[in-house]
Protein backbone atom coordinates (compact mmCIF):
# COMPACT_ATOMS: atom_id res chain seq x y z
CA UNK A 1 0.00 0.00 0.00
CA UNK A 2 3.09 2.63 0.78
CA UNK A 3 4.25 1.63 -2.49
CA UNK A 4 1.18 2.35 -4.80
CA UNK A 5 0.86 5.49 -2.54
CA UNK A 6 4.27 6.51 -3.39
CA UNK A 7 3.67 5.74 -7.09
CA UNK A 8 0.83 7.99 -6.78
CA UNK A 9 2.30 10.94 -5.08
CA UNK A 10 4.80 10.98 -7.47
CA UNK A 11 2.87 10.28 -10.50
CA UNK A 12 0.45 13.03 -9.75
CA UNK A 13 4.21 15.66 -8.85
CA UNK A 14 4.71 15.18 -12.13
CA UNK A 15 1.11 15.52 -13.54
CA UNK A 16 0.87 18.66 -11.88
CA UNK A 17 3.78 19.88 -13.29
CA UNK A 18 2.79 19.43 -16.72
CA UNK A 19 -0.83 20.48 -16.45
CA UNK A 20 0.61 23.84 -14.81
CA UNK A 21 3.44 23.52 -17.48
CA UNK A 22 3.77 27.38 -18.13
CA UNK A 23 3.87 28.47 -14.39
CA UNK A 24 6.12 25.20 -13.80
CA UNK A 25 8.35 26.56 -17.16
CA UNK A 26 8.83 30.13 -15.30
CA UNK A 27 9.54 28.98 -12.27
CA UNK A 28 12.17 26.39 -13.76
CA UNK A 29 13.33 29.46 -15.86
CA UNK A 30 14.28 31.66 -12.00
CA UNK A 31 15.67 28.82 -11.04
CA UNK A 32 17.99 28.13 -13.85
CA UNK A 33 19.10 32.03 -14.61
CA UNK A 34 19.96 31.99 -10.55
CA UNK A 35 22.35 28.98 -10.38
CA UNK A 36 23.89 30.21 -13.50
CA UNK A 37 24.78 33.30 -11.42
CA UNK A 38 25.50 31.67 -8.16
CA UNK A 39 27.78 29.14 -10.69
CA UNK A 40 28.98 32.20 -12.37
CA UNK A 41 30.23 33.49 -9.02
CA UNK A 42 31.15 30.68 -7.42
CA UNK A 43 33.34 29.32 -10.72
CA UNK A 44 34.59 33.15 -10.23
CA UNK A 45 35.54 33.11 -6.75
CA UNK A 46 37.32 29.55 -6.63
CA UNK A 47 39.17 30.80 -9.19
CA UNK A 48 40.84 33.63 -7.25
CA UNK A 49 41.47 31.77 -4.24
CA UNK A 50 43.45 29.13 -6.67
CA UNK A 51 45.36 32.27 -8.15
CA UNK A 52 46.14 33.92 -4.57
CA UNK A 53 47.35 29.72 -3.97
CA UNK A 54 49.56 30.21 -7.14
CA UNK A 55 50.73 33.25 -6.17
CA UNK A 56 51.34 32.82 -2.21
CA UNK A 57 53.46 29.74 -3.24
CA UNK A 58 55.32 31.74 -5.52
CA UNK A 59 56.46 34.56 -2.90
CA UNK A 60 59.72 34.15 -0.66
CA UNK A 61 60.34 36.10 2.22
CA UNK A 62 64.08 37.25 2.25
CA UNK A 63 65.60 37.08 5.83
CA UNK A 64 68.83 39.45 5.68
CA UNK A 65 71.47 37.61 7.69
CA UNK A 66 73.11 41.14 9.98
CA UNK A 67 77.05 40.59 8.46
CA UNK A 68 78.55 40.78 11.98
CA UNK A 69 76.64 37.62 13.49
CA UNK A 70 78.28 35.05 14.67
CA UNK A 71 79.59 33.02 11.66
CA UNK A 72 78.78 29.78 13.29
CA UNK A 73 75.41 30.43 14.12
CA UNK A 74 74.38 30.24 9.92
CA UNK A 75 74.25 27.50 7.20
CA UNK A 76 77.60 25.44 7.16
CA UNK A 77 78.27 23.24 4.10
CA UNK A 78 80.29 21.11 5.73
CA UNK A 79 78.96 20.14 9.02
CA UNK A 80 74.89 20.69 7.67
CA UNK A 81 74.57 22.82 11.33
CA UNK A 82 72.25 25.68 10.75
CA UNK A 83 71.05 26.85 14.18
CA UNK A 84 70.28 29.90 12.95
CA UNK A 85 67.68 28.33 10.09
CA UNK A 86 66.38 25.85 12.93
CA UNK A 87 65.39 29.27 14.85
CA UNK A 88 63.30 30.34 11.57
CA UNK A 89 62.21 26.87 10.66
CA UNK A 90 60.67 26.55 14.58
CA UNK A 91 58.15 29.52 13.72
CA UNK A 92 54.65 28.71 13.36
CA UNK A 93 53.49 28.88 10.06
CA UNK A 94 57.09 28.37 7.96
CA UNK A 95 56.91 25.58 5.56
CA UNK A 96 60.65 25.69 4.12
CA UNK A 97 63.69 27.50 5.07
CA UNK A 98 67.01 27.94 2.42
CA UNK A 99 69.80 29.13 3.32
CA UNK A 100 71.65 31.14 0.40
CA UNK A 101 75.44 32.73 0.73
CA UNK A 102 76.45 36.02 -0.31
CA UNK A 103 78.64 34.63 -2.61
CA UNK A 104 75.36 33.56 -4.14
CA UNK A 105 73.66 36.34 -3.91
CA UNK A 106 76.33 38.20 -5.60
CA UNK A 107 76.55 36.11 -8.65
CA UNK A 108 72.89 36.19 -9.20
CA UNK A 109 72.52 40.00 -8.80
CA UNK A 110 75.18 39.79 -11.66
CA UNK A 111 74.11 37.74 -13.78
CA UNK A 112 70.56 40.10 -13.81
CA UNK A 113 72.61 42.98 -14.85
CA UNK A 114 73.74 41.10 -17.81
CA UNK A 115 76.59 43.60 -20.02
CA UNK A 116 78.08 45.08 -17.44
CA UNK A 117 78.90 41.87 -15.33
CA UNK A 118 82.75 42.43 -15.82
CA UNK A 119 82.33 45.79 -14.58
CA UNK A 120 81.02 44.08 -11.11
CA UNK A 121 83.50 40.95 -11.19
CA UNK A 122 86.22 43.76 -9.45
CA UNK A 123 83.90 43.71 -6.70
CA UNK A 124 83.79 40.89 -5.63
CA UNK A 125 86.04 41.43 -2.94
CA UNK A 126 83.68 44.03 -1.69
CA UNK A 127 80.67 42.26 -1.90
CA UNK A 128 77.97 44.38 -0.72
CA UNK A 129 75.65 41.65 -0.32
CA UNK A 130 74.43 39.98 3.02
CA UNK A 131 73.51 36.22 3.51
CA UNK A 132 70.12 35.77 3.06
CA UNK A 133 67.53 32.57 4.31
CA UNK A 134 64.44 32.64 1.69
CA UNK A 135 61.38 31.53 3.69
CA UNK A 136 57.76 30.30 2.11
CA UNK A 137 54.86 29.74 4.22
CA UNK A 138 52.50 26.61 4.45
CA UNK A 139 49.60 26.47 2.30
CA UNK A 140 46.53 28.22 3.25
CA UNK A 141 49.00 31.29 5.12
CA UNK A 142 48.86 34.67 3.54
CA UNK A 143 50.15 36.37 6.54
CA UNK A 144 53.27 37.65 5.13
CA UNK A 145 53.56 40.41 7.20
CA UNK A 146 53.24 39.00 10.84
CA UNK A 147 55.65 36.00 9.64
CA UNK A 148 58.34 38.62 8.73
CA UNK A 149 57.60 40.70 11.94
CA UNK A 150 58.61 37.41 13.49
CA UNK A 151 61.84 36.68 11.86
CA UNK A 152 63.13 40.52 12.31
CA UNK A 153 62.70 39.43 16.08
CA UNK A 154 65.00 36.67 15.96
CA UNK A 155 68.79 37.89 17.25
CA UNK A 156 71.31 37.97 13.42
CA UNK A 157 68.41 39.12 11.22
CA UNK A 158 68.82 42.33 9.67
CA UNK A 159 65.72 42.57 7.84
CA UNK A 160 63.33 40.92 6.11
CA UNK A 161 60.88 41.16 3.43
CA UNK A 162 58.78 39.83 0.53
CA UNK A 163 58.55 40.65 -2.66
CA UNK A 164 57.63 44.42 -4.11
CA UNK A 165 54.58 46.54 -3.00
CA UNK A 166 53.11 45.27 -6.31
CA UNK A 167 52.78 41.62 -4.84
CA UNK A 168 51.85 42.88 -1.53
CA UNK A 169 48.82 45.00 -3.40
CA UNK A 170 47.86 42.12 -5.50
CA UNK A 171 47.50 40.00 -2.89
CA UNK A 172 45.41 42.48 -0.65
CA UNK A 173 43.26 43.01 -3.71
CA UNK A 174 42.94 39.17 -4.24
CA UNK A 175 41.92 38.69 -0.65
CA UNK A 176 39.33 41.38 -0.88
CA UNK A 177 37.82 40.37 -4.09
CA UNK A 178 37.20 36.73 -2.61
CA UNK A 179 34.64 38.53 0.52
CA UNK A 180 32.53 40.39 -2.44
CA UNK A 181 32.48 37.53 -3.99
CA UNK A 182 31.04 35.57 -0.93
CA UNK A 183 28.97 38.54 -0.12
CA UNK A 184 27.79 38.21 -4.10
CA UNK A 185 27.04 34.29 -3.87
CA UNK A 186 25.32 34.33 -0.53
CA UNK A 187 23.08 37.69 -1.47
CA UNK A 188 22.28 35.14 -4.83
CA UNK A 189 21.38 32.19 -2.81
CA UNK A 190 18.97 34.54 -0.98
CA UNK A 191 17.34 35.78 -3.99
CA UNK A 192 17.50 32.18 -5.82
CA UNK A 193 15.52 30.98 -2.53
CA UNK A 194 12.89 34.15 -3.09
CA UNK A 195 12.73 33.66 -6.44
CA UNK A 196 11.74 29.99 -6.55
CA UNK A 197 9.32 30.22 -3.23
CA UNK A 198 7.28 32.84 -5.19
CA UNK A 199 7.33 31.21 -8.36
CA UNK A 200 6.13 27.83 -6.64
CA UNK A 201 3.67 29.87 -4.31
CA UNK A 202 2.27 31.23 -7.59
CA UNK A 203 1.71 28.24 -8.68
CA UNK A 204 -0.08 27.09 -5.24
CA UNK A 205 -2.12 29.82 -5.44
CA UNK A 206 -3.86 28.80 -8.33
CA UNK A 207 -4.34 25.37 -7.33
CA UNK A 208 -5.80 26.55 -4.13
CA UNK A 209 -9.22 25.02 -4.81
CA UNK A 210 -7.63 21.61 -5.59
CA UNK A 211 -6.13 21.80 -1.75
CA UNK A 212 -9.41 23.35 -0.73
CA UNK A 213 -11.17 19.97 -2.24
CA UNK A 214 -8.46 17.44 -0.97
CA UNK A 215 -9.35 18.44 2.42
CA UNK A 216 -12.38 18.43 2.20
CA UNK A 217 -12.51 14.79 1.26
CA UNK A 218 -10.30 14.09 4.14
CA UNK A 219 -7.11 14.23 2.27
CA UNK A 220 -4.55 14.59 5.43
CA UNK A 221 -1.75 17.55 5.56
CA UNK A 222 0.97 15.43 4.83
CA UNK A 223 -0.72 13.87 1.81
CA UNK A 224 -1.54 16.76 0.18
CA UNK A 225 1.65 18.44 0.94
CA UNK A 226 3.87 15.73 -0.59
CA UNK A 227 3.03 15.98 -4.23
CA UNK A 228 4.15 20.12 -3.94
CA UNK A 229 7.14 19.15 -2.11
CA UNK A 230 8.27 16.78 -4.57
CA UNK A 231 7.55 19.02 -7.19
CA UNK A 232 9.16 21.93 -5.86
CA UNK A 233 12.48 19.63 -5.62
CA UNK A 234 11.78 18.38 -9.14
CA UNK A 235 11.44 21.49 -10.26
CA UNK A 236 14.62 22.92 -8.61
CA UNK A 237 16.27 19.96 -10.39
CA UNK A 238 14.91 20.27 -13.68
CA UNK A 239 16.45 24.13 -13.34
CA UNK A 240 20.00 22.89 -12.50
CA UNK A 241 20.45 21.16 -15.37
CA UNK A 242 21.20 23.58 -18.19
CA UNK A 243 23.29 25.80 -15.54
CA UNK A 244 25.06 23.24 -14.36
CA UNK A 245 26.21 21.47 -17.53
CA UNK A 246 27.13 25.04 -18.96
CA UNK A 247 29.41 25.13 -15.93
CA UNK A 248 30.99 21.84 -16.78
CA UNK A 249 30.59 22.18 -20.53
CA UNK A 250 31.92 25.93 -20.60
CA UNK A 251 34.69 25.19 -18.01
CA UNK A 252 36.81 22.58 -19.84
CA UNK A 253 36.59 24.76 -22.97
CA UNK A 254 38.36 27.32 -20.98
CA UNK A 255 41.12 24.94 -19.26
CA UNK A 256 41.35 23.31 -22.89
CA UNK A 257 42.45 26.71 -24.24
CA UNK A 258 44.39 27.28 -21.88
CA UNK A 259 46.34 24.85 -21.93
CA UNK A 260 49.32 26.66 -23.57
CA UNK A 261 48.73 29.73 -21.79
CA UNK A 262 46.37 31.57 -23.86
CA UNK A 263 44.92 33.89 -21.46
CA UNK A 264 47.04 33.95 -18.30
CA UNK A 265 49.95 32.97 -18.06
CA UNK A 266 50.89 29.15 -16.73
CA UNK A 267 51.92 30.33 -13.05
CA UNK A 268 48.49 31.14 -12.27
CA UNK A 269 46.97 27.76 -11.69
CA UNK A 270 42.49 27.64 -12.19
CA UNK A 271 40.44 25.92 -10.55
CA UNK A 272 40.50 22.16 -11.52
CA UNK A 273 37.76 20.25 -13.18
CA UNK A 274 36.78 18.17 -10.28
CA UNK A 275 36.04 21.54 -8.07
CA UNK A 276 34.18 22.34 -11.01
CA UNK A 277 32.31 19.24 -11.18
CA UNK A 278 31.39 20.03 -7.37
CA UNK A 279 30.18 23.02 -8.29
CA UNK A 280 27.68 21.33 -10.55
CA UNK A 281 26.87 18.92 -8.22
CA UNK A 282 26.17 21.84 -5.25
CA UNK A 283 23.74 23.51 -8.21
CA UNK A 284 21.95 20.51 -8.09
CA UNK A 285 21.59 19.91 -4.83
CA UNK A 286 21.02 23.59 -3.92
CA UNK A 287 18.21 23.65 -6.86
CA UNK A 288 16.63 20.82 -4.64
CA UNK A 289 16.68 22.18 -1.31
CA UNK A 290 15.52 25.83 -2.42
CA UNK A 291 12.73 24.49 -4.00
CA UNK A 292 11.66 21.87 -1.37
CA UNK A 293 12.04 25.20 0.95
CA UNK A 294 9.74 26.86 -1.54
CA UNK A 295 6.75 24.64 -2.07
CA UNK A 296 7.05 23.67 1.48
CA UNK A 297 6.51 27.62 2.65
CA UNK A 298 3.73 28.20 0.22
CA UNK A 299 1.78 24.94 0.24
CA UNK A 300 1.73 25.95 4.41
CA UNK A 301 -0.39 28.61 4.02
CA UNK A 302 -3.20 26.60 2.69
CA UNK A 303 -2.95 23.87 5.13
CA UNK A 304 -3.25 26.06 8.40
CA UNK A 305 -7.53 25.79 8.69
CA UNK B 1 -26.69 11.41 15.32
CA UNK B 2 -26.55 15.50 15.17
CA UNK B 3 -26.42 17.18 18.25
CA UNK B 4 -26.17 20.91 19.08
CA UNK B 5 -26.01 22.11 22.95
CA UNK B 6 -26.17 25.58 23.28
CA UNK B 7 -23.98 26.43 20.25
CA UNK B 8 -22.50 29.84 19.89
CA UNK B 9 -20.75 31.00 17.11
CA UNK B 10 -19.33 34.25 16.95
CA UNK B 11 -16.82 36.06 14.44
CA UNK B 12 -14.29 38.97 14.70
CA UNK B 13 -13.80 38.64 18.51
CA UNK B 14 -17.29 38.39 19.38
CA UNK B 15 -18.37 40.96 17.12
CA UNK B 16 -20.99 39.22 14.80
CA UNK B 17 -23.24 36.51 16.95
CA UNK B 18 -23.81 33.94 13.54
CA UNK B 19 -25.24 31.96 16.31
CA UNK B 20 -26.83 32.09 19.51
CA UNK B 21 -27.03 29.02 21.93
CA UNK B 22 -28.68 27.03 19.72
CA UNK B 23 -29.14 23.52 20.92
CA UNK B 24 -31.57 21.10 18.29
CA UNK B 25 -31.06 17.22 17.85
CA UNK B 26 -31.08 15.12 14.19
CA UNK B 27 -31.98 11.52 14.80
CA UNK B 28 -29.86 8.88 12.46
CA UNK B 29 -31.29 8.88 8.54
CA UNK B 30 -33.45 12.25 9.10
CA UNK B 31 -33.65 14.22 6.09
CA UNK B 32 -33.86 17.97 7.40
CA UNK B 33 -33.78 21.29 5.72
CA UNK B 34 -32.28 24.44 7.10
CA UNK B 35 -33.84 27.40 5.53
CA UNK B 36 -33.93 31.26 6.42
CA UNK B 37 -32.34 34.37 5.36
CA UNK B 38 -28.99 35.28 3.94
CA UNK B 39 -27.11 35.66 6.57
CA UNK B 40 -28.82 33.96 9.14
CA UNK B 41 -26.25 31.93 10.64
CA UNK B 42 -27.46 28.61 7.76
CA UNK B 43 -23.53 28.50 6.54
CA UNK B 44 -21.89 29.00 10.38
CA UNK B 45 -24.80 25.85 10.86
CA UNK B 46 -23.08 23.39 8.13
CA UNK B 47 -19.54 24.96 8.85
CA UNK B 48 -19.95 23.54 12.44
CA UNK B 49 -20.65 20.39 11.30
CA UNK B 50 -18.00 19.84 8.87
CA UNK B 51 -15.99 21.44 10.90
CA UNK B 52 -14.32 23.90 8.87
CA UNK B 53 -15.53 26.16 11.40
CA UNK B 54 -15.12 26.05 15.69
CA UNK B 55 -18.09 26.44 17.81
CA UNK B 56 -17.12 29.51 20.32
CA UNK B 57 -18.68 27.87 23.15
CA UNK B 58 -21.58 24.72 23.21
CA UNK B 59 -20.86 21.19 21.66
CA UNK B 60 -21.66 19.89 18.27
CA UNK B 61 -21.97 15.91 18.37
CA UNK B 62 -21.26 14.40 15.16
CA UNK B 63 -22.40 10.45 15.28
CA UNK B 64 -21.02 10.82 19.04
CA UNK B 65 -17.71 12.46 18.14
CA UNK B 66 -17.29 15.89 19.88
CA UNK B 67 -16.64 18.12 16.45
CA UNK B 68 -15.34 21.09 18.41
CA UNK B 69 -12.65 19.26 20.09
CA UNK B 70 -11.15 18.02 17.41
CA UNK B 71 -7.59 19.20 16.21
CA UNK B 72 -6.79 20.81 13.04
CA UNK B 73 -4.73 18.21 11.96
CA UNK B 74 -7.17 15.16 12.60
CA UNK B 75 -9.92 17.33 10.75
CA UNK B 76 -9.33 15.40 7.73
CA UNK B 77 -9.56 12.13 9.39
CA UNK B 78 -12.94 13.09 10.87
CA UNK B 79 -14.26 14.54 7.23
CA UNK B 80 -13.75 10.98 6.11
CA UNK B 81 -16.96 10.05 8.04
CA UNK B 82 -19.29 12.81 6.29
CA UNK B 83 -20.01 14.04 2.75
CA UNK B 84 -20.33 17.27 1.75
CA UNK B 85 -22.01 18.67 -1.42
CA UNK B 86 -21.41 22.76 -2.60
CA UNK B 87 -23.77 25.08 -4.76
CA UNK B 88 -20.70 25.02 -7.06
CA UNK B 89 -20.26 21.30 -6.90
CA UNK B 90 -16.24 21.85 -6.01
CA UNK B 91 -14.68 19.16 -8.55
CA UNK B 92 -11.13 19.33 -9.25
CA UNK B 93 -11.45 21.12 -13.30
CA UNK B 94 -8.49 18.68 -14.54
CA UNK B 95 -9.61 15.37 -13.24
CA UNK B 96 -11.78 13.23 -14.50
CA UNK B 97 -15.12 12.20 -13.01
CA UNK B 98 -13.66 8.51 -12.16
CA UNK B 99 -10.85 10.47 -10.90
CA UNK B 100 -12.88 12.77 -8.88
CA UNK B 101 -14.29 10.42 -7.23
CA UNK B 102 -11.73 8.61 -6.58
CA UNK B 103 -9.64 10.81 -5.41
CA UNK B 104 -11.27 10.14 -2.10
CA UNK B 105 -10.45 6.44 -1.73
CA UNK B 106 -7.01 7.47 -3.34
CA UNK B 107 -6.36 9.95 0.21
CA UNK B 108 -7.29 7.32 2.20
CA UNK B 109 -4.73 4.47 0.85
CA UNK B 110 -7.48 2.62 -0.69
CA UNK B 111 -6.43 -0.36 -2.97
CA UNK B 112 -6.42 0.52 -6.19
CA UNK B 113 -8.89 -2.62 -7.44
CA UNK B 114 -11.10 -1.85 -4.85
CA UNK B 115 -11.64 1.86 -5.92
CA UNK B 116 -11.82 0.49 -9.69
CA UNK B 117 -14.94 -1.90 -8.29
CA UNK B 118 -16.73 1.05 -5.82
CA UNK B 119 -16.31 4.18 -7.90
CA UNK B 120 -17.98 2.02 -10.82
CA UNK B 121 -20.74 1.17 -8.05
CA UNK B 122 -21.19 4.65 -7.08
CA UNK B 123 -21.06 6.19 -10.81
CA UNK B 124 -24.11 3.71 -10.97
CA UNK B 125 -25.88 4.48 -8.57
CA UNK B 126 -26.28 8.61 -9.77
CA UNK B 127 -26.75 6.64 -13.37
CA UNK B 128 -23.30 8.02 -14.48
CA UNK B 129 -21.37 5.06 -15.52
CA UNK B 130 -21.25 6.53 -19.40
CA UNK B 131 -19.57 9.57 -18.51
CA UNK B 132 -16.70 8.20 -16.30
CA UNK B 133 -14.40 9.62 -18.93
CA UNK B 134 -15.69 13.00 -18.90
CA UNK B 135 -14.32 15.87 -17.55
CA UNK B 136 -16.57 18.41 -15.64
CA UNK B 137 -16.68 21.12 -18.10
CA UNK B 138 -18.03 18.62 -20.36
CA UNK B 139 -20.68 18.15 -18.46
CA UNK B 140 -24.33 19.72 -17.68
CA UNK B 141 -24.58 21.37 -14.33
CA UNK B 142 -26.79 18.36 -12.74
CA UNK B 143 -24.30 15.83 -13.55
CA UNK B 144 -21.78 17.82 -12.10
CA UNK B 145 -23.68 18.02 -9.02
CA UNK B 146 -24.28 14.02 -9.22
CA UNK B 147 -20.83 13.51 -9.56
CA UNK B 148 -20.22 15.86 -6.59
CA UNK B 149 -23.02 13.65 -4.74
CA UNK B 150 -21.45 10.40 -5.58
CA UNK B 151 -17.77 11.65 -4.12
CA UNK B 152 -19.38 12.80 -1.16
CA UNK B 153 -21.13 8.94 -0.35
CA UNK B 154 -18.50 6.83 -2.05
CA UNK B 155 -17.30 6.32 1.74
CA UNK B 156 -20.87 5.67 2.68
CA UNK B 157 -20.56 8.32 5.34
CA UNK B 158 -23.10 8.84 8.01
CA UNK B 159 -24.21 11.97 7.29
CA UNK B 160 -24.26 14.13 4.16
CA UNK B 161 -24.01 17.81 4.61
CA UNK B 162 -25.82 19.63 1.04
CA UNK B 163 -25.08 23.57 1.18
CA UNK B 164 -27.88 24.58 -1.57
CA UNK B 165 -27.09 21.79 -3.98
CA UNK B 166 -29.60 22.80 -6.26
CA UNK B 167 -29.25 26.40 -6.37
CA UNK B 168 -27.31 26.54 -9.66
CA UNK B 169 -29.51 24.24 -11.41
CA UNK B 170 -32.58 24.12 -13.98
CA UNK B 171 -36.14 22.86 -12.06
CA UNK B 172 -35.53 19.43 -14.00
CA UNK B 173 -32.18 18.88 -12.52
CA UNK B 174 -32.83 19.93 -9.21
CA UNK B 175 -35.39 17.26 -9.48
CA UNK B 176 -33.00 14.84 -10.08
CA UNK B 177 -30.85 15.63 -7.37
CA UNK B 178 -33.58 15.76 -5.16
CA UNK B 179 -34.59 12.15 -5.59
CA UNK B 180 -31.42 11.16 -6.03
CA UNK B 181 -30.26 12.66 -2.08
CA UNK B 182 -34.01 11.00 -1.10
CA UNK B 183 -33.06 7.46 -2.90
CA UNK B 184 -29.64 8.19 -0.15
CA UNK B 185 -31.83 9.24 2.61
CA UNK B 186 -33.64 5.74 2.22
CA UNK B 187 -30.61 4.03 2.85
CA UNK B 188 -30.05 5.54 6.66
CA UNK B 189 -27.46 8.23 5.48
CA UNK B 190 -28.62 11.51 7.19
CA UNK B 191 -28.82 14.52 4.89
CA UNK B 192 -28.75 18.13 6.18
CA UNK B 193 -29.64 20.54 3.37
CA UNK B 194 -29.16 24.20 3.19
CA UNK B 195 -31.81 25.55 0.48
CA UNK B 196 -33.98 28.63 -0.42
CA UNK B 197 -35.51 26.65 -2.86
CA UNK B 198 -39.42 27.11 -1.38
CA UNK B 199 -41.22 25.24 -4.34
CA UNK B 200 -38.78 22.22 -3.73
CA UNK B 201 -39.11 22.75 0.36
CA UNK B 202 -42.63 22.23 -0.37
CA UNK B 203 -43.18 19.32 -3.05
CA UNK B 204 -40.46 17.25 -1.25
CA UNK B 205 -41.63 17.58 2.39
CA UNK B 206 -39.38 16.89 5.00
CA UNK B 207 -38.40 18.02 8.73
CA UNK B 208 -37.87 21.76 8.33
CA UNK B 209 -35.61 24.16 10.43
CA UNK B 210 -35.26 28.15 9.92
CA UNK B 211 -32.76 30.01 11.51
CA UNK B 212 -33.42 33.79 11.72
CA UNK B 213 -30.46 36.05 13.22
CA UNK B 214 -28.63 33.34 14.50
CA UNK B 215 -31.60 31.75 16.55
CA UNK B 216 -33.95 28.56 14.90
CA UNK B 217 -37.08 30.29 14.96
CA UNK B 218 -39.15 27.36 13.62
CA UNK B 219 -38.62 23.27 13.50
CA UNK B 220 -41.69 21.58 11.84
CA UNK B 221 -41.73 18.04 11.50
CA UNK B 222 -42.73 17.56 7.62
CA UNK B 223 -44.14 20.90 6.95
CA UNK B 224 -42.46 22.79 4.21
CA UNK B 225 -42.33 26.63 4.14
CA UNK B 226 -45.11 27.71 6.33
CA UNK B 227 -46.15 30.78 4.53
CA UNK B 228 -47.31 32.49 7.13
CA UNK B 229 -44.01 32.55 9.16
CA UNK B 230 -42.47 34.00 6.19
CA UNK B 231 -41.37 37.33 5.89
CA UNK B 232 -38.27 37.19 4.09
Amino acid sequence: MIISKLGRHIKSAFVGIFRNFWMSFSATTAVAVTLLLVSLFTVLSLNVSSFMTSIEQNITIRAMVDDNYDATQIYDEKTKKDPLGDKLRALSGVQTVEFVSKEEEFDRYVKLTGDNASMYERLKDKNPMSNIYKVTLEDGNSDYDAVSKAIEGIEGIKSANYGTGGIHRLVDIFNQMSSVMLFFMATLILLAIFLISNTIKLTIYNRKTEIQIMRLVGASNGYIRFPFILEGIIIGVLGAIIPAVLTVVVYGKILETNENGFFISSALQFASMSEINMVAGLLFAIGAIVGMIGSLISVSRYLKA
Amino acid sequence: MIKFTNVTKMYRKGRVHALNNVSLFIGKGEFVYVIGPTGAGKSTFIKLLYREEKATSGTVEVNNIKVNKISNRKVPFYRRHIGVIFQDFKLLPKKTVYENIAFTLEVIGKHPSLIRKQVLNVLQLVGLEDKAKAFPHELSGGQQQRVAIARAIINDPAVVIADEPTGNLDPESSKEIMNLLEEISRRGTTIVMVTHDRQMVNTYKHRTITIESGYISHDTMGGGYNDNLQTW
